[in-house]
C-alpha cells in the first residue's frame, strides 16, 4: 500500500533531505540539546563543498518521485530511505539560502530539487533549532520503498 | 602500457597527503586503482552508477578498499556515504569484504581511544552495510562476516547500523536466523538499541 505524506511525518510544502543513517541524527536526539546538537551538524553536514540537496515535497506523487530518485542510482534500489524534514520557515531563519536546481532522473520532480549552501556554522544553528523542536529522521522502510518504486514503473517513471 | 608509480596515502580525516604520482601516460587510470577510486569520487552520480562495476573490478587490495572506505567517510565528494557503499557493493570477490571487515580493527582502535570519532563510525558503517549490500557474493558468507560486527562496540550508532545490515539481508537467508542475532539487541543495556531491535522485528514478521 502507498504511503502517505503524512504516513511518513511530512508536513506538505517542507523539504526534505536525505540522510546516510536516521541515526545520525535520531541517536543523539535524546541526549541534551546544547550537548549534541555540534554532533548531529557534523554527521549529518559533512560535505567537503557545503552544498547539500534539498527536495521541496507537497504532494504524495510528488514524494514518490523523489524516492525514485533518490533510489535510481542505489544499490539495492529496495532499500530504506531516510530523511530529515525541514520547513522553509526554519532554513529562513538561520539563514540558509538555497536554489531551484533541477535534478534527478525523474522528469516529474527535477524542479523540486534544490541546491543550499550550509556551512558548518549554520549547519549547527539548523541542528539546534530541530532538536529543539524535538525533530526526528524519518524512514520511508524498504516494504514502502517497493510499493513506491511498483508503483512509479507502472505509471513510466525514468527513475525506475 | 607505460609504468606508473603512485602512492597515496590518505589521513584520518581523508586528507591525501604526500601524493607522489610519476604518471606519464594516458593509461595511468587502468594501471593505478586510487586513481580510479578517485575518479570514481570525483565524478557525477549518474557517471559513478555506470562504471563502479568496472571500477571495483580493478580493485585487488585491502589497502584500495581502505581508500574506499575513507573516501565515503570524509565527506570530501558529493554523496560520497552512498557512492562507497555502491561502489563495495558491486564486488564479487568475498576478499575484498574480508579485507574490509579486518580494516574494521583500525577504526575500532580510533573509536576507543576517542579519536576521529566521526569519521571512524562513518568508516564502520560504511563496511557494514557495504557487506550487507555486496549482492553478488553468498548471503551466508555476508551474514558470516556481518556476525563479526555484533559484539564489536557499544557505540549506539554503530550496533543500530548492524540492525539495519541484517534487515539489508533479511531476504536472502533464513529469516529465523536474522530474527535471532536481533532478538540479541532486544535485551541490550541501552533503551535506544531495543526499541531498535524490536521496531526491526516488526518489520521481519
Amino acid at each position: 500500500m502507498l504511503p502517505t505524506l503524512v504516513d511518513l511525518g511530512v508536513k506538505p510544502g517542507s523539504f526534505i533531505r536525505k540522510l546516510d543513517n536516521r541515526n545520525h541524527w535520531n541517536a543523539y536526539a535524546d541526549g541534551n540539546v546544547s550537548q549534541v546538537y555540534q554532533t548531529v551538524a557534523e554527521k549529518v553536514f559533512n560535505s567537503r563543498d557545503e552544498i547539500y540537496s534539498l527536495w521541496n515535497v507537497n504532494t504524495d506523487q510528488e514524494l514518490y518521485g523523489i524516492i525514485a530518485s533518490l533510489t535510481a542510482n542505489a544499490i539495492p534500489k529496495y532499500r530504506d530511505i531516510d530523511f530529515i524534514c525541514i520547513e522553509r520557515n526554519e532554513l529562513d531563519i538561520v539563514g540558509i539560502n538555497y536554489k531551484q536546481v533541477c535534478e534527478g532522473k525523474c522528469f516529474y520532480v527535477k524542479p523540486l530539487h534544490y541546491n543550499a549552501e550550509i556551512n558548518l556554522s549554520t549547519a549547527q544553528q539548523l541542528c539546534h533549532h530541530l532538536l529543539s523542536h524535538k525533530r526526528k529522521a524519518q524512514r520511508c522502510k524498504k516494504v514502502l520503498t517497493i510499493s513506491i518504486l511498483q508503483y512509479q514503473e507502472s505509471i513510466g517513471c525514468c527513475a525506475v | 602500457m607505460v609504468g606508473l608509480t603512485t602512492t597515496l596515502q590518505i589521513d584520518y580525516e581523508g586528507r591525501y597527503s604526500n601524493a607522489l604520482s610519476k604518471a606519464s601516460s594516458v593509461d595511468a587510470l587502468y594501471c593505478d586503482p586510487d586513481l580510479l577510486i578517485r575518479e570514481y569520487f570525483l565524478s557525477p552520480l549518474e557517471q559513478r552508477a555506470v562504471s563502479r562495476k568496472t571500477i571495483i573490478s580493478h580493485i585487488k587490495t585491502w589497502q584500495s578498499v581502505l581508500v574506499i572506505v575513507s573516501w565515503g567517510a570524509s565527506g570530501k565528494a558529493q554523496d560520497s556515504y552512498d557512492g562507497a557503499i555502491n561502489l563495495l557493493a558491486e564486488t564479487k570477490n568475498f576478499r575484498l569484504l574480508e579485507f574490509a571487515t579486518s580494516g574494521a580493527a583500525t577504526y575500532i582502535g580510533m573509536l576507543n581511544k576517542g579519536l576521529h570519532v566521526n569519521f571512524a563510525e562513518n568508516c564502520l558503517e560504511i563496511i557494514i552495510k557495504s557487506i550487507a549490500c555486496a549482492y553478488q557474493v553468498d548471503a551466508k558468507q555476508r551474514f558470516a562476516l556481518l556476525s563479526n560486527f555484533i559484539h564489536l562496540t557499544d557505540r549506539r550508532v554503530i550496533k543500530a547500523t548492524i540492525i539495519d545490515a541484517l534487515m539489508i539481508i533479511s531476504d536472502e537467508i533464513d529469516v529465523t536466523t536474522i530474527r535471532d542475532v536481533i532478538n540479541v539487541f532486544t535485551t541490550d543495556q541501552d533503551e535506544y538499541i531495543r526499541d531498535y531491535a524490536e521496531e526491526a522485528l516488526q518489520g521481519i514478521e
